[in-house]
């Protein structure tokens, strides 16, 4: 009779362990899938900020803007064509090797400005220097997305 | 055990309780062969769930999972310019709203919002809270960071929707080529519209456009419009060797995100739908006939003398130079005498074929769906022939115009105007239709250099670009017959002229002369310097290398012994 006892005994504890581990291993497999949505959702969010993050560098970066930018901040205008190089045979008087390898043709390093005849006025561009929209964050940007495209 | 022990007294039992026992010994037996066959099954099943499932079902799983997320994000997909910026995407945009029943705190909540909004007023958005509504909107499309700090406020009664929205980052500046799409994402112009299935499958789009030369190109034709408080205008730059449209502009445009609230005249494309009649820039394709059908030297004559009179028309030069011209002085003075004198020479029929081969009489191909039809005459008789070759009576599109230039240009291989970049290098995408020779077009690189050298495009010169090109001013239709009030001011041009690689065309609609330009409103004056300066900014935006002569004579030297500069 000791005996059967236990018999019994090392059977529920048998089954009372295989049932706890269950138990535990559900758990968890649980908490990992919960762990895994969790992170597919940052991931899916942190996706959809890289595109807004990228709507809004293309934004910033317009054309225009960067324009205006640079003739309030810089002192550059953009270069007109006599101002360019470019005679393979003419040397500069003092010429020197760039520190890191260019990409460019060997002949440009070696490259003098050309002068010929003085272009017209006109064809010398001379950006504007406040053009009025140049201003416009990509919030504003946002705002003006409210009533979609067209009807 | 218990069985063998059970046995055991089954052999000392007989009898009726023998009986009995075996009947409960079979019954144990079934019960156990039952809990034996569902622990197999059990066993089994976990065998399949881990071992099989667990290593060989990796794959399938996986699949599974990727199929469901990109289920979710299919998008609408970017379209960006040649060098990867972007010009259309979509955004997941949330926008606010509040449930005021739920909300417990109206004045910290309002208090908490216009913090977060400072556009929003304190009062407004108190007395949204405070109603007795159900589903109010506080604010559309904000941006995640906000978002989030709305969330931080923690008020239930807060909530967001999503939807998709297209954004176009670039605003105005490439809308009529982009197009637009409606509030449900389906494009209703230009690539949005033409590319509408293959974009909502999430396939991004590439476009010949470079924004860089766009922006330049339309900051020159609004200054022009401005400068000559023009009506509207129009600019293409254009790759002669395969016909990639790096930029094209149509002035006035519009924001494509209010493309529903904007004019239709902003709308309007004037470079694909809109035709013109553009007036002496045809006298490139009838000249071009001519060398190519007679082969005339440059020495053959034109009697310009005395006006036309063709029909009811009487022909007039608008340069008028009134004497005997060569084929190099009736193009570089633009003579319409002699450029109706070589049409007739060229003849109807074979002028009407010339014109066709260049793509010019019937509808053109280009990968938007808003394309005009060109306005021929008919029936095309002599007149005709006439002032077609001076460029009235026929209207076509901007588009079509500079790739029949690039034609001619290039060597006389045909040029279809592209907008989608394909892939592989550009040998690839070179058209090897041939419509004229490598003569004649040697020939017209010459005299359209001659024009800017010397003749009526002199402000369309860039130092160091050989640019090359032709005016082209037209009187508008107006109540009765031509007004010559109002114009179409053009010049196409091309560069560098002794290898063409780019052809420019502005065109400004109704220039009104002003002091700079002594009151002329012609092309030589409006169009002509437009082009100069997006040749020069071109010049410094892709980095194009001048060229010298170093002494040696231009490409339009050699035609010069056939101009008499007597009168200048």
């Amino acid at each position: 009779m000791k005996r059967m006892w236990r018999k019994y005994l090392t059977v529920f504890v048998l089954a009372g362990l295989s049932g706890g581990l269950l138990l535990q291993t559900s758990q968890s497999v649980q908490q990992a899938e919960d762990e895994l949505r969790r992170l597919e959702k940052s991931v899916d969010n942190e996706r959809e900020t890289i595109r807004v993050l990228h709507a809004e560098w293309a934004h910033l970066n317009r054309p225009d803007r960067l324009e205006s930018l640079a003739g309030q901040y810089l002192e550059l205008v953009p270069s007109s064509s006599d101002q360019m190089l470019v005679d393979p045979a003419v040397q500069l008087p003092d010429p020197f090797k760039p520190a890191i390898p260019s990409v460019k043709p060997a002949y440009l390093m070696n490259a003098q400005p050309v002068s010929i005849g003085s272009a017209s006025p006109s064809s010398v561009v001379k950006p504007k220097t406040k053009p009025s929209k140049s201003d416009e964050s990509f919030n504003d940007l946002l705002d003006n997305v409210q009533s979609g495209g067209g009807e | 055990m218990i069985l063998r022990r059970l046995r055991i007294h089954s052999i000392k039992i007989a009898g009726e309780r023998s009986f009995a026992i075996d009947q409960a010994r079979g019954r144990l037996v079934l019960i156990s062969a039952v809990f034996m066959l569902c622990y197999m099954v059990i066993a089994a099943r976990v065998i399949d769930l881990t071992v099989i499932q667990g290593y060989l079902g990796h794959e399938r799983t996986a699949s599974l999972q990727e199929a469901s997320s990109s289920v979710a994000a299919i998008a609408r997909a970017d379209i960006t310019d040649r060098n990867g910026v972007l010009l259309a995407t979509t955004l997941k945009m949330a926008s606010l709203y509040a449930d005021p029943n739920l909300i417990t705190d109206p004045e910290g909540t309002a208090k908490g919002l216009v913090k977060i909004f400072p556009e929003l007023s304190y009062g407004d958005v108190l007395q949204k809270l405070q109603s007795d509504k159900h589903f109010l909107w506080v604010r559309r499309n904000l941006t995640p960071h906000e978002q989030y700090v709305v969330l931080e406020l923690g008020q239930p009664g807060l909530g967001f929707e999503h939807e998709d929205r297209r954004i176009y980052p670039q605003g105005e500046l490439s809308a009529h080529l982009v197009g637009y799409t409606n509030i449900d994402n389906h494009g209703l112009a230009g690539i949005e519209r033409s590319f509408d299935r293959f974009l909502g499958d999430g396939k991004p789009l590439t476009l010949t456009i470079d924004i860089r030369l766009q922006h330049a190109l339309r900051r020159e034709v609004q200054k022009a419009m401005s400068d000559f408080t023009a009506k509207a205008g129009a600019g293409v730059i254009m790759d002669v060797t395969n016909g990639e449209v790096l930029a094209g502009v149509s002035l006035p445009d519009f924001d494509p995100h209010k493309a529903g609230a904007a004019d239709p005249d902003a709308i309007f494309n004037r470079l694909s739908l809109g035709v013109y009649e553009l007036g002496s820039m045809f006298k490139i394709f009838s000249t071009a006939a001519l060398l190519e059908t007679h082969g005339s030297p440059m020495s053959t004559t034109f009697d310009a003398r005395e006006p036309l009179k063709a029909g009811r028309f009487t022909i007039n030069d608008y340069h008028a130079q009134k004497r005997i011209l060569t084929i190099p002085e009736v193009f570089m003075h633009s003579s319409n005498i002699g450029s109706a004198l070589m049409g007739l020479e060229v003849g109807t029929k074979a002028l009407k074929n010339f014109y066709t081969d260049l793509g010019l009489l019937t509808p053109m191909e280009i990968e938007i769906s808003e394309i005009g039809k060109p306005m021929v005459p008919d029936p095309w008789g002599e007149v005709s022939t006439m002032t077609a070759s001076y460029g009235h009576g026929v209207a076509t599109t901007p588009f079509q115009l500079t790739s029949a230039v690039s034609t001619i240009v290039n060597g006389g291989f045909f040029v279809k105007p592209k907008l989608i970049l394909s892939a592989g290098n550009d040998n690839q995408n070179k058209s090897d239709l041939r419509v004229v020779s490598p003569q004649t077009a040697e020939s017209m690189r010459k005299l359209l250099r001659l024009v800017v050298s010397d003749g009526t495009g002199k402000n369309a010169d860039v130092p160091g670009y050989s640019v090359g090109g032709k005016t082209g001013t037209a009187e508008k239709i107006g109540v009765k017959g031509y007004d010559r009030k109002r114009l179409i001011s053009s010049f196409v041009g091309a560069f560098p002229m002794e290898n063409p690689r780019y052809a420019v065309m502005v065109m400004v609609d109704e220039p009104k002369g002003n002091k700079k330009s002594f009151g002329y409103a012609t092309a030589g004056w409006v169009a002509a310097p437009a082009v100069a300066r997006v040749v020069s900014s071109m010049g410094s935006i892709l980095g194009i290398p001048v060229r010298t002569h170093n002494g040696a004579p231009e490409i339009s030297a050699s035609l010069k012994k056939y101009v008499s500069f007597e009168d200048e």
